[in-house]
């Protein structure tokens, strides 16, 4: 086996894993944009293994491992196949970024604009929170912004957690509720430590 | 000299080209050559995107597809010459140096750049998921179909709609960038909602963020 071969092969089996590892994080992502822009990795990882299993056919053929019509085949019928499933996935690809990406640049940038509202060095680990009020901050970076929804998930009365908010507001020295959500989803592992 | 090795391997095997009746190689060189302007045309997108994008994250973003793209459209010109010596306007060396020397660099290169890639990607998905988190949970939902310059916003509700998108949200915040009333700016913001159709100021920010509101302003 040349070293030439053994390449190809460790080619192929990269870009084997890497869809496999591609296709396993699109899945997980929270929202349909980022699922969207996830799978439109793990089809270009798909693109890249079928470029690979082409070439790996190919050297295969041309060591006499597999038939010699096996490369000749490659490079015409195969060669056809991978031209159009290549178009697709440029097409697809230039589709989803126009559409999808445009939506998650306004997530990202609007997410830049406000970190910058969290006075730097401000970390939820050094303003001495109760356990409660770390359990109302968690509650607040998983979505229950008002007093009424943090109350519901927490079986406690709306008034007592506007008093919370109030007093973690004060602690932290910020004012307003967004720069709450920001700085708890920012510190989320701090937020977690009253488990 | 081992690549020497392999290429004499290669100028051994007798291809006979059975198949080039099958599909014409002139076709396939015509559909390669589509995939190759595609792919530049991307690439040029996704590089001015790297130069000029709004935020790290999407500049990080821009530059994996470049980089892809340009390893793809290497590729397709190796996969032109392939075709070109199928249907016989170049000689058979130029098969042996692809499948030689060039299939070597061509799968090295691969390699490191989707190594490159997945590790890229990781470092990036983490504040990106974080900020789609932020915005379902700051936002509600994306206003999409907004687009600033058909809502007819007065100069004024453009120079506060153009404090808010810079993340200063308060009315007191962007009256004193103003040099206005608080309650004043209070009443414009209200307006712009109402004529936005949209219901908290984290929307506001949203549909400023690809730099609309700025264009908007020109149009006055």
């Amino acid at each position: 086996m040349s070293p030439l071969i053994v390449l190809v092969i460790i080619n192929w089996v990269v870009f084997a894993v890497l869809l496999a590892l591609r296709a396993r994080a699109a899945s997980t992502y929270p929202t349909s944009r980022l699922r969207t822009l996830g799978w439109l990795g793990a089809l270009a990882s798909a693109m890249f293994l079928l470029v690979a299993t082409q070439r790996l056919g190919i050297h295969l053929s041309l060591v006499g491992l597999v038939p010699r019509d096996v490369a000749e085949y490659l490079m015409s019928v195969g060669q056809l196949v991978l031209s159009l499933v290549a178009m697709v996935t440029i097409a697809s690809a230039v589709y989803v970024i126009r559409r999808v990406g445009r939506e998650v640049s306004r997530a990202d940038r609007m997410v830049s604009i406000l970190s910058s509202r969290i006075p730097t060095g401000l970390s939820v680990s050094d303003l001495g929170l109760t356990a409660r009020e770390l359990e109302v901050l968690e509650w607040m970076s998983e979505g229950k912004v008002s007093d009424g929804e943090i109350a519901s998930v927490m079986s406690i009365s709306p008034a007592t957690a506007g008093t919370h908010v109030r007093n973690i507001l004060r602690k932290a020295g910020i004012s307003s509720r967004t720069d709450l959500v920001l700085l708890a989803t920012h510190d989320i592992e701090a937020v977690r430590t009253h488990r | 000299m081992v690549s020497l090795r392999w290429s004499r391997t290669l100028g051994r095997v007798h291809v006979d080209w059975r198949y080039r009746a099958v599909i014409s190689p002139i076709l396939l060189i015509g559909l390669i050559l589509i995939n190759a302007v595609l792919l530049a045309m991307l690439g040029l997108s996704a590089l001015s995107v790297v130069r000029k994008g709004p935020t790290p994250i999407l500049r990080d973003l821009a530059l994996v597809v470049s980089v892809i793209c340009v390893v793809l459209f290497v590729g397709s010109l190796e996969r032109i010459g392939i075709q070109a010596v199928r249907a016989g306007w170049a000689p058979d060396e130029l098969a042996v140096f692809i499948f030689g020397y060039w299939d070597y660099v061509q799968a090295v290169v691969s390699v490191v750049v989707g190594i490159w890639a997945i590790r890229f990607v990781r470092k990036v998905e983490y504040p990106l998921i974080r900020a789609e988190r932020m915005v379902e949970i700051l936002a509600g939902h994306i206003p999409l179909s907004v687009s600033v310059s058909e809502l007819e916003l007065t100069a004024r509700e453009l120079e506060v709609l153009n404090v808010i998108v810079t993340g200063l949200l308060s009315d007191r915040e962007i009256a004193a960038a103003l040099y206005i009333a608080p309650v004043t700016v209070g009443t414009h913001v209200r307006n712009i909602l109402g004529k936005a159709g949209l219901h908290n100021r984290n929307e506001l920010l949203l549909i400023g963020g690809l730099g609309s509101v700025q264009s908007g302003q020109e149009s006055q």
